[in-house]
């Protein structure tokens, strides 16, 4: 390819069992139908990963990406993404985090991708320093902590060296085990962790001084009044000051800002800097200090009944081990359920997991390293199935494709309205996921006139406009079945809004930018589109930038038909449907039911233009310029 | 000729977005990297910042600053 603005140009090949590196150069079409980033690792991860493949052999391939706007002043836009097959689930999946200084420095050492496959035979961590790439032994770093690690190479390396790194639980090939970037992102729910850790690969760290070009000045200008903008925004200071806990207040703030607050960090070119350092200054933990992605996840704890402190020591315990905190706790829930059933055997188990500081310390450290039971905790809920069968875990805990959703009806945390965060929980491919379906429903009920607006800036054609923002007369088939009160306003198709929604996702992620509220706000479809022409060279305007990232969500849904996914995995869990219940999302009074659920899966299918079964049909596929990919799932005979 | 500023640091300010260094780099050598920008940002513990001595002290990393780390205080001639 010649060189664009904003594209480094290089794929990274990488064959760990061969210990081979080679780079090569990325292919126009790529960028032109895939964007880069997430989308264009969808697109290597589709042709790379055979179906049917064991998640934790060496044929499961890493594809890691980052968008062209990465290393570029184009505010929030330093997201690195990893596609692979999940052990957690066998889907095939993604995982993105907040690149810290990893997306960056990637692109400065000359590369879009790396596409990592087999399995070394030693522990070996990878380096990327401009054309300095090398295999290297992990010795002194394998069976060490996130932190130790992360450091370690910190120290060898100095900063802004970007370091993807693995703890214990990936190692142990723990299901939901993570990497974390700068030990401070989460990369990888689902098991990325565990992927790296069959492959003995230990960490990843980049450094470069290649620099990252433009195609026109246009884009220069275009950063510039996007700053101005941000600058101007009345809550940018309440922002930067508390980051996500203006929405998630799950810690007082006068406690966070007096008492646990250390410092603010940034991504590369992040004007919000929502990362955080907290420093317990105190007590039994005093001199803890903790990198964060945000303060509210070091909270969590503290809805089980834990101390602030305890709370953060806990997740620090967790994050250093690499493993997914939110997973941990539906998998101890989950046992606990199935003890007050008698589904476990006493002598299995004595007791019920406790949840004070110390017990929930000792199970991580039990599934960290597969002690006892802890072992079968490793296997996350799919492991809890096998051992215990299906009925038992959907009673247990709620779960969408074999992980657990985050966000319920009944959770510690009251979020009852069923917006496209919810929703999108089921139909991600991945598995529950919120980002990729948030809209204005993040975290809060926004009155519907906001979404006017924000359909039109995710580029939201009128007709789908007219579907998704109905008047109460023409929710006509909810009113027939009766599903739906005809006295009450709902007003919001959320089944047809998560289409749109996902695509904005996947165009914001395949460019590079953070899909996080306070930054996705200041992006439209259109500006986007300018950003991308004037940076790379490559002209598009908004309806096809918008078109590549449905390309990019369709192949990925495609990936995952390949695997036997359907819309029986995209079913929601019974649990949802007993008091509490979800409500609707605009007015907060009609019951969401499984019939009104089954209806939005309905309407969600037709708006992509999938089977009612939730498959791409080959109209989609070809509408889409996916020919190849049509004709590979008519090929393995997979149900439309 | 560029007018020059005094620019006013506090690094306890400084989250490490490096949005100094691309703008830095970008102004100097029409490309976004913070290996050859003039403004030095040392992440390890606090955060330090310190500037090489072809500073030419154009001030444009103080004007991208939205954390208030860099500060544009006085223009010189």
């Amino acid at each position: 390819m010649g060189k664009l603005g904003g594209y480094a140009g290089n794929i990274l090949y990488v064959d760990l069992s061969k210990g081979e590196v080679e780079g090569l150069p990325l292919d126009l079409e790529l960028a032109k139908n895939y964007i880069g980033g997430l989308g264009a690792s969808v697109k290597l991860g589709y042709d790379l990963i055979k179906p049917g493949i064991d998640p934790l052999s060496p044929e499961n391939v890493i594809v890691i990406g980052v968008g062209p706007l990465v290393g570029t002043i184009a505010p929030g836009s330093s997201r690195v993404y990893a596609v692979t097959k999940l052990p957690a689930n066998r889907a095939i999946g993604w995982a993105g985090a907040g690149g810290c200084s990893f997306g960056c420095m990637l692109k400065n050492a000359g590369y879009d991708h790396v596409v990592i496959r087999g399995r070394s035979p030693k522990p070996v961590y990878l380096k990327i320093f401009d054309d300095d790439v090398e295999i290297c032994y992990a010795e002194g770093l394998w069976g060490k902590g996130v932190e130790r690690t992360t450091e370690e190479l910190w120290r060898r390396y100095g900063r802004p060296t970007g370091v993807i790194a693995i703890g214990q639980a990936g190692e142990n090939l723990v299901n939901f085990s993570m990497a974390f970037v700068d030990k401070t992102s989460t990369l990888g729910r689902g098991g990325l962790g565990a992927v790296m850790g069959s492959k003995n690969l230990k960490a990843i760290v980049a450094k470069g001084t290649k620099g990252v070009g433009f195609s026109d000045a246009k884009f220069v200008r275009l950063c510039n009044e996007l700053f101005e903008r941000i600058k101007r925004y009345p809550r940018l200071r309440e922002w930067q000051e508390l980051g996500l806990l203006v929405s998630l207040p799950l810690l007082p703030r006068e406690l966070y800002l007096e008492k646990l607050k250390k410092a603010r960090i940034s991504c590369v070119s992040c004007p919000i800097g929502d990362k955080d350092v907290i420093e317990i200054r105190e007590g039994r933990f005093k001199g803890l200090t903790k990198f964060t992605s945000s303060a509210v996840n070091t909270a969590m704890p503290t809805l089980y009944g834990l101390s602030y402190d305890e709370a953060i020591k806990c997740i620090a315990i967790l994050d250093d081990y690499g493993m997914d905190m939110f997973e941990f706790f539906a998998v101890i829930e989950a046992v606990n359920r199935l003890y007050d059933e008698g589904a476990i055997a006493r002598e299995v188990l004595e007791s019920k997991i406790e949840y004070s500081y110390e017990s929930l310390v000792e199970w991580a450290e039990r599934i960290a390293y597969r002690r006892g039971l802890g072992d079968v905790l490793a296997e996350g809920l799919t492991g809890l199935v096998k051992r215990f069968g299906e009925r038992a875990i959907a009673r247990a805990t709620p779960a969408v494709k074999g992980l657990a959703a985050y966000v319920g009806p009944k959770g510690p945390v009251l979020w009852n309205r069923f917006g496209t965060m919810e929703f999108g929980q089921l139909v991600s491919p991945r598995g529950p996921h919120v980002a990729s379906s948030g809209s204005p429903t993040y975290f809060a009920v926004r009155p519907l006139q906001d979404f006017a607006t924000h359909l039109k800036r995710m580029g939201v054609p009128d007709d789908a406009v007219k579907r998704i923002l109905p008047r109460p007369r023409d929710w006509s088939r909810g009113l027939q079945s009766g599903l739906v009160p005809p006295d009450e306003e709902v007003g919001l198709n959320v089944g047809r809004l998560t289409r749109y929604s996902e695509d904005w996702f996947m165009v914001l992620a395949s460019l590079g930018v953070c899909a996080r509220a306070q930054i996705n706000r200041f992006y439209s479809a259109k500006l986007a589109a300018e950003l991308f022409s004037a940076l790379t060279g490559i002209e598009m305007d908004e309806r096809e930038l918008m078109r590549c990232g449905e390309r990019a969500w369709n192949l990925l849904r495609a990936a995952n038909a390949r695997e036997g996914f359907s819309r029986k995995d995209d079913e929601p869990p019974e649990s949802w449907f007993s008091e509490p219940t979800f409500v609707d999302y605009s007015k907060g009074v009609v019951r969401i039911t499984k019939e009104i659920v089954d209806m939005l899966l309905d309407e969600y299918y037709e708006e992509r233009g999938w089977s009612r079964n939730g498959v791409p049909t080959r109209e989609k596929l070809l509408e889409l310029g996916l020919r190849r990919v049509a004709e590979d799932l008519e090929r393995l005979g997979i149900e439309v | 000729m560029r007018k020059r500023v005094a620019i006013e640091v506090h690094p306890e300010r400084c989250t490490g977005c490096l949005i100094c260094q691309l703008c830095c780099s970008l102004v100097h050598y029409k490309t976004f990297n913070p290996s050859t920008a003039r403004i030095l940002v040392r992440l390890a513990g606090e955060p330090e910042i310190g500037f090489t001595d072809d500073c030419d002290e154009c001030g444009t990393c103080a004007r991208f600053c939205v954390y208030g780390a860099l500060e544009v205080k006085e223009v010189r001639c």
